[in-house]
């Protein structure tokens, strides 16, 4: 109907931001204001890049002979999948305005339950598999739901829901180490190639790439940051906001099972409490990708080249010998550096 | 206050009380190329209460900052009992005893009544919050104000008429000389609103001066000694004490340029629209929303019907009920009771999503509400018609493109889609949201407020938008602005106190029927 009523353009116009951060200075009725955002937006991108480039760098330089190999970059991306399965979820949870702080337990949970079922229970490998995925996405829909029709905070939800998940899985697996019986088909899934690269890869790659287009080229995606930016305003607009507060920690959830079935298949073995470390990567490798993205977004490829940045950064001092700790500390500091820089987009 | 002659004669007398003690002159101030304020003088007298008056969009809010410190302006001066003064923030007009009691209500429900008065001001020894100090200081400052409650009492516990006396006791408390208060009876009944009127005069007597800025004008005739009207960011004329009242106060806010003999403008307003304006049409009978006894927070059984094509106007005053009416239509407002129904059919549980369902697209009637700010403009002019500009859930970017850009065009807005829409001045983001609803196939749209903040060419074009969409499908428009009104609509309903009071029909629409209507 628009279409009718409303005249053909007759200028065309080219996108103003085509290029990273453009600066347009003869634009109408930009405000000091919005050229300082713009300043920092271009500052911020490019320091978490250049900082990638440094990295990279300075390891080439200190370990010249095992850093720029073929191994290591197989390393980097297998030691990368689970992290960045897991960072899709967790910006689709981010980018709709909500903190996650269960996926970590729900990877534990769902550990437990794939293993036990195999090992002690006997059951066959895809009703294990399937088993842990209901009790993942149930996880997800319980958290979502709450979150959403209440006002309870996703912050204390999440952290109150994953300490529940994570008392549920030392009960199911007696918080000991499993590693008899797990059968020989679960196990080979993480070991599988295609073209040299293992199937978590191709896994992690396969997620990000749908995750891209469901954020960006869909309705779906359009609507996550919409809710994200202005719940009200999203609502009144006619978004579903509940429904997509519910998807979001749903996706995060069964993300997480994924995450969790590479992990034990991987390491043919459960073991408890193996998943608290990823919580601050996945989250380090979120802000880092809002730092380097355009208008502070949390963004699946920005997002996936946090999670790049991170294990790059573990790879190389694990390559160096250096110690746990400072690997926590530079860890640490990288995370505080990337909010500091991805909060310029809380000031539009 | 019904002397003869007016406050000059009895300035010139020398009365101390006339002395003024705060004058703006040629006060300006430039929000990037907008001109809030274009030289507006002011003079507030000790002792007296001074009403502000005149359009939404005036600069009476503006100038109100400028004079409580919240704004710097661009020129002019501000003498405060005699000498320049320039503040650079609210604590600078607060030290010198200018206080500003804002629209909304800015208590702390969880603290004591005691403690809100002398929050940031606390009674302290050694460190020591001293309570019984604080008790006393806000049972002068009550007294004041003529209520007498328990200042142990959590604000949460008073409803917002009291709250809003215990926020012009925080004033008092502060040693004000001069307080403002913006729309203070804003949504109170008339009951209740009396309460506060008592509390200013009461202010009055104990020697303080007070700025009351309100659409009421009924209120304004009644407490107020001399009146200043703003119209377009300038001064439109001084009313002295005999003169204020109610019909000269429409007059002032309406034509402040001259006598009743010029106000038969609306007559070129109404052939100016007499394209959209044939009232009825093919689509007289059918009914695009049907409201049947419906209450909700501000509305109390209200029933009415939206025709399906044309532009049905909403008028009421801040509080009245009328935005309630135009968010319930879209599932924006809560409904309490009643029936509603959207092209004939009852929805019972209605949302913007469900609304949106049933084509109607709504537009909030204040930017933080409508406009995501660090989104580009492209995608806040799709977000609600994402469902018919995709296909299986992709969104057909291209089409998207073509669309957005048209409507651009259409509104005028001259920028690209992929620029972040708060880059872009109050006024054209307005426009891109306006554009929201335009884009979006609905059946029904209504927009609240949809020119706030657009510069008056700007404005005329997207009335004419408004007026063409509105040949195929109904647009529901609430405005403070009956001149908006009056430019749009078939119809007028008016609302105050929460119940419809006038359905005002093309051939009796003016501005003076609606500002009347409503007052």
């Amino acid at each position: 109907m628009m279409t009718e009523a409303l005249a053909k353009p007759t200028n065309d116009q080219e996108p103003s931001d085509a290029s990273a951060g453009g600066v347009r200075s003869t634009a109408v009725g930009v405000t000091g204001h919005e050229r300082l955002t713009r300043s920092l937006d271009f500052v911020s991108r490019w320091a978490v890049v250049g900082g990638f480039v440094l990295l990279v760098l300075y390891f080439a330089i200190r370990t010249p002979d095992t850093f720029l190999t073929p191994d290591t970059l197989r390393t980097v991306l297998d030691q990368a999948a689970v992290p960045l399965i897991l960072v899709v979820g967790l910006t689709i949870v981010l980018a709709v305005g909500e903190f996650d702080l269960a996926y970590t337990s729900v990877v534990g949970f769902s550990g437990a339950v794939v293993i036990v079922l195999m090992s002690r229970e006997g059951w066959p490998v895809p009703m294990a598999v399937a088993a842990a995925l209901a009790g993942g996405a149930i996880a997800g829909l319980a958290i979502g739901l709450v979150v959403s029709r209440t006002s309870a905070s996703s912050f204390i939800v999440t952290l109150a829901v994953g300490s529940v998940l994570t008392g549920v899985e030392l009960s199911i697996s007696d918080n000991t180490t499993i590693y008899q019986n797990v059968p020989e088909s679960f196990r080979v899934l993480t070991r599988n190639e295609i073209l040299t690269v293992r199937w978590p890869v191709w896994a992690a790659a396969l997620t990000l790439v749908v995750a891209w287009l469901a954020m960006h080229r869909t309705r779906f995606g359009r609507h996550v940051y919409a809710v994200g930016q202005n719940r009200t305003a999203s609502f009144l607009a006619g978004v579903p906001v509940r429904r997509l507060v519910v998807i979001a920690f749903v996706v995060m959830s069964v993300l997480s099972v994924l995450a969790a079935l590479i992990l034990t298949s991987r390491s043919a073995s459960y073991y408890p409490n193996a998943s608290q470390g990823l919580l601050l990567n996945t989250y380090a490798a979120a802000f880092l990708g809002a730092a380097a993205s355009r208008r502070a977004r949390f963004s699946v490829l920005g997002s996936a080249l946090g999670v790049l940045w991170i294990v790059t950064l573990q790879v190389g001092l694990t390559l160096m010998n250096e110690s746990t700790a400072l690997v926590n500390l530079i860890q640490g500091a990288v995370l505080a550096a990337a909010v500091l820089l991805a909060a310029r987009g809380k000031r539009a | 206050m019904s002397e003869q002659g007016g406050a000059s004669a009895r300035h010139e007398t020398g009365v101390l009380i006339d002395e003024p003690i705060l004058v703006c002159t040629g006060v300006t101030k430039n929000y990037g190329g907008i001109q809030a304020l274009r030289g507006v003088d002011l003079e507030i007298r000790a002792g007296e209460v001074h009403g502000l008056v005149g359009p939404n969009g005036a600069g009476k809010s503006t100038l109100m900052k400028v004079v409580a410190g919240a704004v710097t302006p661009s020129s002019g001066t501000i003498h405060l009992a005699g000498e320049v003064v320039e503040f650079h923030d609210p604590r600078d007009a607060t030290a010198r005893g200018i206080a500003l009691v804002p629209q909304e209500l800015t208590t702390l429900p969880e603290m004591t009544i005691a403690e809100n008065i002398t929050l940031g001001a606390e009674p302290v020894r050694w460190g020591l919050y001293q309570r019984a100090q604080a008790q006393a200081r806000a049972e002068r400052a009550l007294a004041v104000v003529g209520i007498t409650l328990d200042p142990d009492m959590p604000v949460q516990r008073l409803k917002p008429h009291f709250q809003r006396l215990v926020m012009i006791a925080t004033a008092f408390d502060r040693d004000a000389e001069l307080v403002i208060l913006d729309e203070p009876t804003a949504g109170l009944p008339p009951d209740e609103a009396a309460t506060v009127l008592d509390a200013v005069e009461r202010l009055r007597a104990s020697g303080v001066a007070v700025v009351y800025v309100s659409h009421h004008l009924s209120e304004v005739a009644r407490i107020c000694d001399r009146v200043t009207c703003v119209r377009e960011g300038r001064g439109g004329g001084v009313l002295e004490r005999a003169q204020v009242t109610k019909d000269a106060l429409i007059d002032l806010i309406h034509d402040a340029t001259g006598g009743p003999e010029k106000r038969p403008t609306d007559d070129t307003l109404a052939r100016r629209t007499s394209a959209g304006a044939r009232a009825g049409g093919p689509g007289h009978d059918a009914h695009a929303a049907v409201l049947r006894h419906v209450s909700s927070a501000d509305l109390t059984d209200v029933s009415v019907s939206i025709r399906a094509t044309g532009v049905t106007g909403i008028a009421g005053l801040l509080g009245s009920g009328a935005k309630d009416l135009a968010g319930l239509l879209a599932g924006a407002v809560d409904r309490t009771d009643g029936a509603v129904l959207l092209n004939g059919v009852e929805v019972t549980s209605l949302t913007p999503t469900v609304a949106l369902a049933h084509g109607v697209s709504y537009l909030a009637g204040d930017r933080s509400r409508s406009a995501l700010r660090t989104s580009t403009i492209s995608e806040n002019v799709s977000i609600s018609s994402l469902r018919a500009w995709s296909r299986g859930g992709f969104i057909r970017s291209r089409y998207e493109t073509r669309e957005v850009r048209s409507i651009l065009e259409r509104l005028g807005v001259r920028a690209s889609g992929t620029r972040r829409i708060g880059e872009l001045s109050g006024g054209n983001q307005q426009r891109a949201l306006v554009g929201r609803c335009l884009a979006s196939d609905a059946s029904l749209v209504i927009l609240d407020e949809p020119t706030i903040g657009v510069d008056v060419a700007a404005r005329e074009d997207l009335w004419s938008l408004v007026r063409d969409i509105a040949e195929s499908r109904a647009v529901v428009v609430a405005s403070s602005e009956p001149e908006e009104l009056v430019a749009l609509c078939q119809q007028v309903i008016c609302v105050a106190n929460g119940r419809i009071v006038d359905v005002i029909e093309r051939s009796r629409l003016s501005v003076a029927n609606i500002t009347s209507a409503i007052a």
